[in-house]
């Protein structure tokens, strides 16, 4: 389960700036490095969905 | 009705309604008769009429919430 | 059997279909509403999307849109001799639709979906799928495939396939006195009163309501009203994706198909 987790990438809503859930694991503060943000939002994987349009 | 977009079909008989809806909003905002509206938009069935008539095209609002403050990163894919 | 057209365009079509069985003018109007093959988007694959919609959301509306079927290129992918999950030339026609917005806002249409084949193209541009705002991103690529109304609504080549029986008026001059109740009382105005007798002006927009029986003073009423049930008056309207005569063509096909079956499988009993 941690190294599923590990791959899960989180990005910064402000600037873009992307971090793995271990990253953030060791911040001390949960909160952008480069612009200082709060508001962090899963980035979409880059995997390609495959959908039925139904 | 409240959608987010205009369905593409009438939902009871699947007449195309979805390209009707931006001639037909704009000429009741100008202050048109809607029923003259949807005669001249050839939506006869009154299942179809109701699907404009009684519409509200909520995606509008919403996207005031999606509007990015920031500079916008792009990624190239 | 004879047919007589009212009204024949590219997309509807009214006419009157005689001699024939309410079985059989049934079978036709629920073959070409499920069982005449249609083309439409099936799969969607999302390379990115940052609209308000979800990914499903899109894809459904995408799925619904009418795209012009060419069936004598195409087969449906049950019975395509490739028998590949993905698929091959004959069995699906692959799409793309790229939009970005770039500064403010900007609709995606139905226009926007580019298909392989430049036959294949939705009926009507003008359907909005999504609204973007700035800098939102609608990347995917779709594949579309033949399929049937049976399936998935979707897949129905008509928005209306329906019909009544032919109404039949009889009005007996001997007893009427041209009192006009009926005539008012008639929501499609198929009567009025000419010489103190009432007469039919609108015979064919009759829907058997029988309102002017109800209201006729005289007993017995003095006018007659009854639908043949050997006589139907069809309206077929096609959402564009075929035009409507092939679809009635298509929908016999099929039912001729279904008699050979059955009958080749009886024989095969011995």
């Amino acid at each position: 389960m941690k190294t599923l987790a590990a791959k899960i990438e989180y990005q910064c809503v402000k600037c873009g700036k992307k971090f793995t859930y271990e990253e953030l694991s060791m911040m001390p503060e949960f909160k952008c490095s480069e612009c200082g943000y709060r508001v962090l939002k899963k980035a979409r994987p880059p995997i390609v969905k495959h959908v039925k349009a139904r | 009705m409240v959608e987010f977009i205009i369905p593409v079909r009438c939902f009871t008989c699947g007449a195309v309604i979805g390209d009707k809806w931006e001639e037909f909003s704009r000429r009741v905002k100008a202050g048109e008769d809607p029923g003259k509206v949807l005669d001249e938009l050839g939506v006869k069935k009154y299942c179809c009429r109701r699907m404009l008539l009684s519409h509200v095209e909520v995606i509008d609002e919403i996207l005031e919430f999606s509007k990015f403050k920031g500079e916008i990163k792009k990624e190239p894919w | 059997m004879e047919i007589k057209i009212l009204e024949l365009t590219e997309n509807k079509a009214k006419f009157i279909l005689s001699d024939v069985t309410p079985a059989f003018a049934n079978a036709l109007r629920r073959i070409a509403i499920s069982e005449v093959p249609s083309m439409a988007i099936d799969d969607v694959f999302v390379y990115e999307n940052t609209s308000v919609l979800t990914d499903e959301m899109i894809a459904h509306r995408l799925g619904l849109i009418p795209l012009k079927t060419d069936l004598d290129s195409y087969v449906l992918p049950e019975k395509c001799s490739c028998k590949s999950e993905m698929g091959c030339n004959r069995c699906r026609v692959i799409g793309s639709l790229n939009v970005e917005a770039e500064d403010g806002r900007k609709t995606v249409y139905s226009g926007d979906l580019k298909f392989e084949d430049p036959e294949v193209k939705p009926v009507t541009d003008k359907i909005p799928i999504v609204k973007l705002e700035a800098g939102q991103r609608l990347k995917l690529e779709v594949h579309a495939k033949l399929g049937t109304g049976k399936q998935h609504a979707k897949w129905q080549p008509v928005s209306t396939c329906a019909y009544k029986y032919m109404p039949t008026i009889e009005v007996n001059k001997r007893v009427c006195d041209g009192c006009g109740r009926c005539v008012e009382a008639c929501p499609k105005k198929v009567l009025n009163v000419e010489k103190e007798k009432v007469v039919v002006v609108d015979l064919l927009s009759c829907t058997l309501c029988m309102e002017c029986v109800k209201v006729c003073p005289k007993e017995p009423p003095a006018i007659k009203v009854k639908g043949d049930d050997k006589t139907f008056i069809f309206t077929v309207e096609s959402t564009g994706c075929l035009p409507v005569k092939r679809i009635l063509v298509e929908a016999a096909k099929i039912l001729k198909d279904k008699g050979e079956e059955l009958s080749r499988q009886i024989k095969e009993l011995g």
